[in-house]
């Protein structure tokens, strides 16, 4: 591909307290895709923005939050138990209780 | 609603060690509604790529009595679980920058909400109570100038307690910790006991392995008794997210890379639906 075509990247330059400076940098010399790949970025702050889901975190809310109702007693708890059904080997695995302890 | 103090235990206090279990006592009476613990690190003078300070914190705990871990929590635990809890991340600065300083807080909530008067942590229960940081900086690499800054790692806690005139008769408090650690097998289920000596309000299940998507790794959850014949909860890892995942406020990470061209990148993130990169200091030829 080979564009003439104007780009214009907005650059944050400064940031004091809550400003931010920006300065447009327009791009418009002709490029080739073969000038694109051998364009090396090296060392370059970058920000990054992802959305998504958060990485590898379930958690189960057993107990009413206001009043704790509903929990699980120790009388259930006497058996209870966790199955996690595996089918790939070299995940890092936390179990993670949140318990309420009397005074 | 009483006022809570917020009372300084320590600030941003640099460890000589870049390897240590730091231990520090809490004071033998006060009414506690949450700990907040703030840890940061200096960056390297050119750069600290492939830097993520949840890395270097092998446990977060608050130990009783010498042997009684009632919050004791990875570093990746801890930011993904509070994630879960609230809807939205505690603070993390997390950048790469030559000379940056990354923080990242964790809060140590044992009652229902911050004021909670029922539930609380009240010091003069106990002969002893600590707060224990397990870290090791060099999980994160050796100390490098393209790394991290040795002697840098610095701690702060801050108790958001009752004042002296108001303390309440707490019921009791709430503790999150980890029960179980492993790695995932290729196949088969892994079945574990529950805790049994006290009631249970909520329970998490994290999974972790870079580049992987969730929910291969684990591909199912049950949770029951009695040999699962009674089920509390029986479904599948990508259900779950989805379902979970919808109540947060907060679904996106911002942080700032030191980049190279191909560069990798693990964040705290999966599912990702949208990825954009901004350049800082633009560059428009060859570097």
């Amino acid at each position: 591909m080979t564009t003439a075509g104007a780009y214009t990247h907005p650059d944050v330059t400064t940031i004091a307290g809550n400003r931010f400076t920006i300065q447009g940098h327009t791009l418009t010399t002709a490029v080739s895709a073969a000038t694109v790949a051998a364009a090396v970025m090296s060392d370059k702050e970058v920000d990054v923005t992802l959305i998504g889901d958060v990485g590898g975190m379930l958690r189960f809310p057993i107990a009413d939050p206001e009043d704790f109702s509903g929990a699980l007693l120790p009388a259930d708890l006497r058996t209870a138990e966790i199955k996690l059904t595996q089918a790939a080997a070299g995940g890092t695995i936390g179990l993670i209780v949140e318990e309420l302890y009397g005074y | 609603m009483v006022r809570l103090e917020q009372a300084i235990i320590m600030d941003r206090e640099a460890q000589t060690s870049d390897t240590a279990v730091f231990r520090k006592n809490l004071p033998k009476a006060g009414s506690y509604s949450a700990i907040d613990i703030g840890i940061r690190i200096t960056n390297g003078a050119t750069s600290a790529q492939g830097i993520d300070l949840l890395d270097a914190l092998k446990h977060i705990s608050l130990v009783m009595n010498g042997n009684d871990y009632r919050i004791h929590l990875s570093g990746h635990e801890f930011f993904r679980y509070q994630w879960m809890k609230y809807g939205k991340p505690m603070f993390y600065t997390w950048t790469q920058s030559a000379s940056g300083v990354q923080e990242v807080w964790f809060r140590m909530d044992f009652g229902r909400f911050l004021g909670d008067r029922e539930f609380g942590l009240d010091l003069s229960r106990f002969n002893n109570v600590q707060v224990q940081i397990d870290y090791d900086c060099t999980l994160m690499g050796a100390a490098a100038v393209t790394t991290w800054t040795s002697g840098t790692f610095a701690i702060s806690i801050i108790a958001h307690q009752f004042p002296v005139g108001s303390r309440p008769a707490f019921r009791g408090m709430v503790g999150t910790r980890e029960f179980y650690s492993g790695t995932t097998l290729a196949s088969g289920d892994l079945v574990q006991d529950l805790p049994s000596a006290n009631p249970i309000v909520a329970l998490g299940v994290m999974c972790i392995e870079d580049a992987i998507a969730d929910a291969v790794d684990i591909t199912d959850i049950k949770v029951g008794n009695n040999s699962f014949a009674s089920l509390w909860i029986d479904g599948k890892w990508y259900n779950f997210q989805r379902m979970q995942n919808h109540e947060l406020t907060v679904r996106e990470e911002i942080f700032k890379l030191f980049a190279d061209d191909a560069q990798t990148t693990d964040s705290h993130m999966n599912n990702i639906r949208s990825a954009t990169a901004k350049c800082r200091a633009v560059t428009t030829a060859v570097a």
